[in-house]
């Protein structure tokens, strides 16, 4: 494998769903909802199979050569700024391509039958077509700019997805709430990689990396610049502060927020961590930061997900504390287990996503039998004993359920007990009791989920209950890979307590060339240090312990005794109202930031452009219309006045010629 | 035996009439014909500098020029027979490009 | 001999020119202007290029003057109308400016002055000419059949479109 025989199949990963996403964008409208997806499906699959490929070859290579930087020609060369289009293919832009590519095929597959009926199936198509391509940009840039245009296209098309329904004003809204609180965190970005830029004069991750090599740990160039990309990630990855806009987000369809708001977009923040680990492992304070931050959202939206009705809305706030969760692990320097619950969580969390959008599918098409439009099919309340209904969607939810609660030998419990663990060993033990008790929390907040919707029996009555059949294979087809790959994943990053074949942890290992750098090795010795085996076997038990108890609660109050859990909630109205309020945080930000800064706007749009800039626009207007009205005589409209100035002018200019 | 001072001579007196006629008539086809001396003018001044100068460009550009001639005269005489339609002669003091469009003049 | 040639030939240039000019019909101005090209043709035998010669009276004197007596006949234009309409109200002052283009034409030619001959160039016969024509200036003459095509269908496009709006005002 070489640059030049590489140089295709790279671009070819992103490239194919751009063209899918133009063929489908052009001539969608004259095909039919089937055919659109197919293509769209193809698109993306032909990236994943082409990522698969060069995957293969890929574990072939010696360590030091797995990095390649493919240079396309140049973008643009101004001054000392020169930048490329270029592709950098290394195992954490590859390994992203392929979940990324790999379960957006899925998602793609699944949306053929979720949006079978939508009439601008080619729009959708189109739209998540060219949000692969972005993606797969944004993984695979080469540099910073083409990075951020990969990171600012993911926005766009996650705007345009959540806003898909944009007839109802609800829905537009929430798209507007995602792309404004979206571009507070790109300035963030924006403004870290100006200052990398001013001061190294470089946007190329390589030379940046260079430039920083000199550098003594706790220096200010690197902090400052990690906690302003910090600011990009919490916003594209919906952290504490940013992340109010990704509960709104599921106004989307549900596949895009399985892909977009689940899988991929979410996780383009770790990414850039990962991407800049070095930036970040010169910048302790920074790091920091990132760890409290995690720590803090994983608990936070964990507690609101308690209480939850919309079954969405439940699985967003899992997914910004799951978010945390990979922060918390990056911010103690865990690069590669937070990098594993990265991969781990796109799976079982798309799966959730999937499960949760069959059984929406199937209760629309229930109250669609019935005749029923006032029900919202996306309550937990309405449902309820569907397990015997929609068989595949329950066994595959059950997994899913399983791997994010963290039972072994489940993908999550991997990945979620190396970050517990790593973060322990790390020192940083109240961070890790938040993430233990986070971890109950979300135990309980998904057994909930699972008990209210799948057992018991089925609140809207037995007559209703007929109408439900489980969905077509397109959509159980990626359930049931995602469950497989949910259940088994976990085996791929192996943590070296349980590795009783001495198969080694592949995933660290194919990892390992690119965080290579002193201060990563640093992290690695501190845990060696601190650790044992019996260390780790205690606090692996300790969370499944936790696990457990979230388990048994939830099946006590939402299965045994459902009385309790509302005479809890009456016990305590006002923790209850708050929870189900989300901390009334949204209102926070109302108050602090929206109504301030649309003051604001208000007074300028009265004071300053009503009377400043448009008194100078009316003014110059005034002048030239009296200027007009000055030179209009000269203007007679008659054809001979005409001739006759051209004439003049011409014998002028023979005068002027004449006598120079 | 002339020499090139003698044609330049006969196509500045020529330009000058086609100029004066342009100005002078108000009539547009009349106008339209004063062009076509204008132009005639001016080939002539090009066949004969491209004569005294030894090469055949002079020519091809009075050709070419002849083209231009015939298109504009097509394109010319439409928009008259366009302004008859429009005010009834072809007047061109009749027309006033602005305040209101063409009108006929009292 | 060509010296003769070239007097008679100026005189009925000019006086075409004048005729145009002077006349009040627009039928007699087509056919000062028709004397005019006629003398311009003799003008480029003289040149020597009889081939301009002939596309000159085909162009100017077969279709142009041709073009112009139609569109006379087509507009009828009554002669009564025209004779009380013949030169614009501020003739003389329009005359001035023209005269003003004449004497700055004739200043630079009394001020510059050529002193060539005009019989050091090539023959311009039918054949040197067309050798000319689509070897060296093969592109530009293709081009022209554009330029024809672009006057033909703007002909056609003007006179058509306007018909119903005509009818509108009447």
């Amino acid at each position: 494998m070489s640059v030049e025989s590489l140089a295709l199949p790279l671009a070819l990963i992103p490239l194919l769903p751009l063209l899918g996403a133009v063929l489908n964008g052009l001539f969608g409208r004259y095909t039919n909802a089937r055919l659109s997806g197919a293509l769209a499906t193809a698109a993306i699959g032909g990236s994943f199979l082409v990522a698969l490929n060069i995957f293969l070859q890929f574990n072939q290579l010696p360590e030091e050569g797995r990095r390649f930087l493919v240079n396309y020609g140049p973008w643009m060369h101004v001054g000392s700024l020169s930048l490329d289009w270029s592709l950098l293919l290394d195992p954490l832009s590859l390994l992203y391509a392929l979940f990324i590519s790999g379960v957006a095929t899925l998602i793609h597959l699944y949306s053929i039958g979720y949006m079978g009926k939508e009439p601008s199936f080619a729009r959708y198509f189109a739209y998540l077509n060219l949000f692969s391509f972005a993606m797969l940009t944004l993984v695979l840039g080469g540099n910073y700019l083409v990075m951020f245009l990969g990171w600012e296209g993911v926005g766009l098309c996650s705007y345009l997805l959540i806003g898909f329904w944009f007839s109802d004003p609800e829905k537009a809204s929430a798209g507007k709430k995602a792309f404004v609180v979206n571009r507070i965190g790109d300035f963030g970005f924006l403004l870290g990689a100006f200052l990398l830029f001013a001061n190294l004069g470089s946007l190329d991750y390589g030379q940046v990396q260079e430039g920083m090599a000199g550098l003594p740990v706790g220096h200010w160039l690197p902090t400052a610049a990690a906690l302003l990309l910090f600011v990009g990630a919490t916003g594209k990855s919906a952290q504490i502060p940013l992340y109010v806009w990704l509960p709104d987000a599921m106004a989307g369809p549900t596949p895009v927020s399985a892909l977009i708001h689940a899988a991929t977009m979410v996780t383009a923040g770790l990414y850039m961590i990962a991407r800049n680990h070095f930036l970040y492992s010169l910048a302790p304070a920074a790091l920091l930061t990132v760890a409290i931050v995690g720590a803090s959202t994983a608990l936070f939206a964990a507690t609101i997900g308690l209480v939850q009705r919309d079954i969405k809305k439940v699985l967003a706030y899992s997914t910004v504390s799951q978010l945390g969760y990979m922060f918390l692990a990056m911010g103690v320097g865990a690069y590669t287990a937070g990098l594993f619950h990265v991969v781990t969580h796109a799976f079982f969390k798309a799966l959730l996503f999937l499960g949760a959008g069959s059984v929406i599918h199937a209760m629309h098409h229930v109250y669609h039998k019935v005749h029923d439009h006032k029900r919202d099919p996306q309550d937990m309340r309405n449902m309820g004993g569907l397990a015997k209904r929609l068989p595949i969607t329950y066994w595959t939810f059950l997994v899913a359920t399983i791997a994010i609660a963290g039972f072994p030998p489940f993908a999550g419990f991997f990945s979620k007990d190396e970050i517990l663990w790593q973060v322990f060993a790390t020192g940083h033990w109240p961070l890790w009791l938040m993430g233990l008790c986070a971890a109950g929390l979300t135990s309980f907040y998904m057994f909930r989920l699972l008990f209210l919707t799948f057992h018991g029996t089925y609140r809207g009555g037995e007559a209703e209950a007929a109408h439900f059949h489980e969905n077509p294979l397109v959509m159980t087809l990626p359930l049931m890979i995602l469950a497989v790959l949910s259940a088994i994943a976990g085996f791929w990053g192996l943590p070296h307590f349980l590795d009783f074949a001495h198969l080694g942890n592949r995933f660290d290992e194919f990892l390992a060339p690119v965080f290579h750098s002193g201060s990563d090795l640093a992290l690695r010795h501190a845990v060696e240090a601190h650790g044992n085996v019996a260390l780790e076997w205690a606090l692996a038990l300790g969370s499944i312990g936790v696990a457990t108890l979230g388990l048994l609660l939830a099946r006590r109050w939402y299965l045994l005794k459902p009385e309790l859990a509302d005479a809890a909630a009456r016990r305590h109205p006002k923790l209850h109202q708050r929870l189900l309020d989300k901390w009334r945080v949204d209102e926070l930000y109302e108050a602090v930031v929206v109504k301030p800064v649309a003051a604001f706007s208000e007074a300028c749009s009265r004071q300053v452009d009503a009377g400043l800039i448009d008194g100078a626009v009316n003014g110059t207007a005034r002048l030239a219309q009296l200027a007009g009205q000055g030179v209009r005589r000269l203007q007679s409209g008659r054809l001979p006045h005409y001739l006759t100035a051209m004439a003049l002018g011409v014998a002028l200019l023979l005068a002027l010629v004449f006598t120079r | 035996m002339p020499t090139l001072n003698h044609y330049l001579l006969l196509a500045i007196l020529l330009f000058g009439l086609g100029v004066t006629g342009v100005l002078i008539r108000r009539n547009a086809l009349v106008i339209l014909m004063c062009v076509e001396l204008m132009l005639n003018a001016a080939n002539l001044a090009l066949v004969a500098f491209g004569r005294s100068g030894g090469s055949l460009e002079g020519q091809a550009f009075a050709f070419f020029s002849m083209t231009v001639a015939a298109a504009e005269v097509a394109v010319g005489l439409a928009i008259v027979v366009l302004i008859f339609r429009h005010s009834g002669s072809t007047d061109l003091e009749s027309i006033r490009l602005v305040g209101g469009g063409a009108r006929e003049e009292q | 001999m060509e010296g003769i040639l070239f007097v008679l030939l100026s005189v009925l240039a000019l006086g075409g020119g004048l005729w145009v000019l002077l006349r009040r019909s627009p039928v007699d101005s087509a056919l000062g202007l028709l004397t005019t090209m006629v003398a311009i043709a003799g003008h480029y035998m003289l040149l020597d290029a009889p081939f301009l010669a002939a596309v000159q009276l085909i162009v100017y004197g077969g279709a142009v003057i041709i073009l112009f007596l139609f569109v006379i006949m087509l507009l009828n234009l009554r002669q009564d109308r025209l004779r009380a309409r013949r030169l614009a109200a501020g003739r003389w002052v329009y005359a001035l400016a023209g005269v003003a283009v004449l004497f700055c034409l004739a200043g630079i030619f009394l001020a510059g002055g050529t002193s060539g001959a005009v019989d050091a160039g090539p023959s311009g016969t039918v054949e040197a000419f067309g050798e000319a024509l689509f070897r060296r200036w093969v592109y530009p003459f293709e081009l022209t059949s554009v330029l024809l095509l672009a006057a033909l269908v703007g002909a056609v496009a003007l006179t058509r479109h306007a018909a119903p709006k005509a009818e509108d005002k009447a």
